[in-house]
């Protein structure tokens, strides 16, 4: 008795995390499925798909579809171009405010918390007006300089700065090291788990961006992927471009899971 | 004289350390949310005129406002308060397992790395009229779902986005629900308190600041609806899915920029009363533990 007792809680744990696992991992492995089947093929059940595999179609996708490869490159580059530039300016400001005596730190680091939270709607307008006026509509310009300047890298960094050890700084200091120096040998790798997980976060971000591209440019040319892949079915050839989609989020992600899960650990 | 030349010396590097961020926060942050707020109590493109808080009074008998902010606040009612409690559950379900707990964290990852492209195509193949789903319904006699239609398209929008972002909740659940002793669910037990005593007086203290973070994080998320939104509805969605974000998009494209100026300015006041509001609840947690 004392056996089924301890044995069904265990069954029902299992049971649903086989049906989180199920749903968490359906769509990779039918888009991956689904992904090698001929280009215009509609899947509809599970063994006709057998006698329509092919794999033509990633490289039409990639190389006789120019305006795919050309979405795929635009949103790499904005992406990268983000998310660098955002850390590289958020380092140093969160280094400041959390390991410096500046006056008035707290109530800039309260405004750059509300900046965080505020609505991307808010900002729509302001945004739209400044680059109207600087000439910079329908450039790649006007969606990549208002997102490095985003605080949530900031906010982010501060969080891991305070894992730096205060007594190793001082010691440096005393040792005569500068402040830039301190910067870049110890707060860096010091904080490196939150500057990885912040650098993944705004990438994945950045990856997806819909709002901006849609009001900021008109050229299809310049388009990310999520604006010209959108509301299309899903035939063989969709899925393959959807696994394209896909490998740069996945292959970054690998790189780094074990620093992101430490940061997650200490926040 | 002197002491004021080496306290000036030793803030020149972190102020050049935050000069970067600041000024370009400066420029495309603060300087254009306050000239947002002169424009909305104008009109005119040219020459403008002060009008006061017309642009106010037209913005609440706009029926697409209207329409925008009902939409947009319902979604929140179900979204927020889904992707709040269902990856507690989980989290604290996969909490008792070692192995269990770590095959969970890579799955509730899966929905966070895809791209919103790679899942919508595969969520859209259940629904499109010769899907899984749809075929199921048709063979047991019922009527096939439309995403795209009035009926389902909100209730769909709502599953894609508590799919997409119950990830990060679940993961910061997790940290924070393994960084609490044992030791102290042992103690309980010992005493006589069963499970949902013991998630009361333990584990609902304890975690109070990582509820506050995923509180913060599903705030954050919830504000990239319409990417979901733009894939199941494009440019011109049904009326049960038109968002506030739509209603932004058709009035820049019109022109309208002081009846937007004055929606901005709105969203601006609730969204900063409530970060007030969370603020001081949070200050007032953190005094009483």
């Amino acid at each position: 008795m004392m056996k089924i007792k301890r044995i069904i809680p265990r069954a029902g744990l299992i049971c649903l995390m086989l049906f989180v696992g199920v749903i968490c991992f359906y769509p990779m492995v039918s888009l991956l499925f689904n992904s090698v089947l001929e280009p215009n093929y509609l899947p509809r059940g599970m063994l006709s798909r057998i006698s329509h595999f092919s794999l033509g179609q990633y490289y039409e996708s990639l190389f006789e579809n120019s305006k795919f490869l050309r979405g795929l490159l635009n949103s790499a580059f904005m992406a990268f171009s983000i998310t660098l530039g955002q850390i590289t300016i958020s380092i140093p400001a969160a280094f400041a405010l959390e390991k410096y005596k500046i006056p008035g730190k707290e109530i800039l680091f309260g405004v750059y918390l509300i900046l965080v939270l505020l609505p991307y709607q808010v900002l729509q307008l302001p945004h739209y007006l400044l680059m109207k006026e600087w000439e910079l509509m329908d450039t790649q310009i006007s969606i990549i300089l208002p997102n490095i300047f985003s605080t949530i890298g900031v906010c982010i960094l501060r969080q891991g700065m305070r894992y730096v050890d205060n007594s190793v700084l001082d010691a440096a200091k005393i040792d005569g090291c500068g402040d830039f120096r301190l910067l870049s040998k110890i707060a860096v790798p010091g904080a490196a788990p939150s500057i990885v997980a912040a650098a993944l976060l705004i990438f994945l971000d950045s990856w997806n961006m819909v709002e901006a591209p849609k009001i900021f440019l008109t050229s299809v040319d310049k388009m990310p992927i999520s604006m010209i892949f959108n509301s299309v079915s899903g035939t063989g050839r969709n899925y393959a471009m959807g696994v394209l989609c896909l490998i740069i989020p996945f292959l970054l992600f690998g790189l780094f899971a074990e620093k992101l899960k430490s940061f997650i650990d200490t926040v | 004289m002197k002491r004021v030349f080496i306290r000036m010396k030793r803030i020149i590097p972190p102020l050049l350390m935050l000069a970067p961020s600041l000024i370009g926060v400066m420029i495309l942050y603060i300087i254009p949310l306050i000239n947002n707020f002169s424009e909305c109590f104008t009109e005119g493109v040219n020459e403008k005129v002060y009008v006061g808080f017309k642009n106010f009074t037209d913005l609440f008998s706009n029926k697409a406002f209207a329409l925008a902010v009902g939409n947009t606040l319902r979604f929140y009612a179900i979204a927020i308060p889904a992707l709040l409690i269902i990856p507690l559950l989980l989290a604290l379900a996969a909490v008792r397992n070692k192995k269990i707990s770590s095959f969970c964290t890579v799955a509730m990852t899966m929905p966070i790395v895809m791209p919103l492209v790679s899942v919508m195509l595969v969520l859209d193949s259940f629904f499109v009229s010769n899907g899984f789903l749809n075929s199921a319904l048709e063979w047991l006699g019922m009527t096939p779902i439309d995403t795209h239609g009035d009926g389902f398209s909100f209730v769909y929008l709502v599953i894609v986005f508590v799919f997409r972002y119950s990830g990060y909740n679940f993961l910061l659940y997790l940290a924070g629900r393994v960084r609490i002793k044992k030791e102290y669910y042992e103690v309980a037990a010992l005493d006589g308190a069963g499970a949902v005593r013991s998630f009361f007086k333990i584990t609902l203290p304890l975690m109070m600041p990582t509820f506050f973070l995923t509180f913060i994080v599903t705030i954050i998320n919830s504000y990239k609806l319409y990417r979901e939104v733009y894939w199941i509805g494009g440019d011109y969605p049904n009326e049960t899915i038109y968002m506030i974000q739509h209603f932004i998009n058709n009035n820049l494209h019109s022109l309208n920029y002081h009846r937007l100026a004055a929606a901005s300015v709105l969203i601006l006041i609730v969204t900063l009363v409530i970060v007030g509001i969370l603020f001081f609840i949070q200050s007032r947690v953190e005094v009483e533990s």
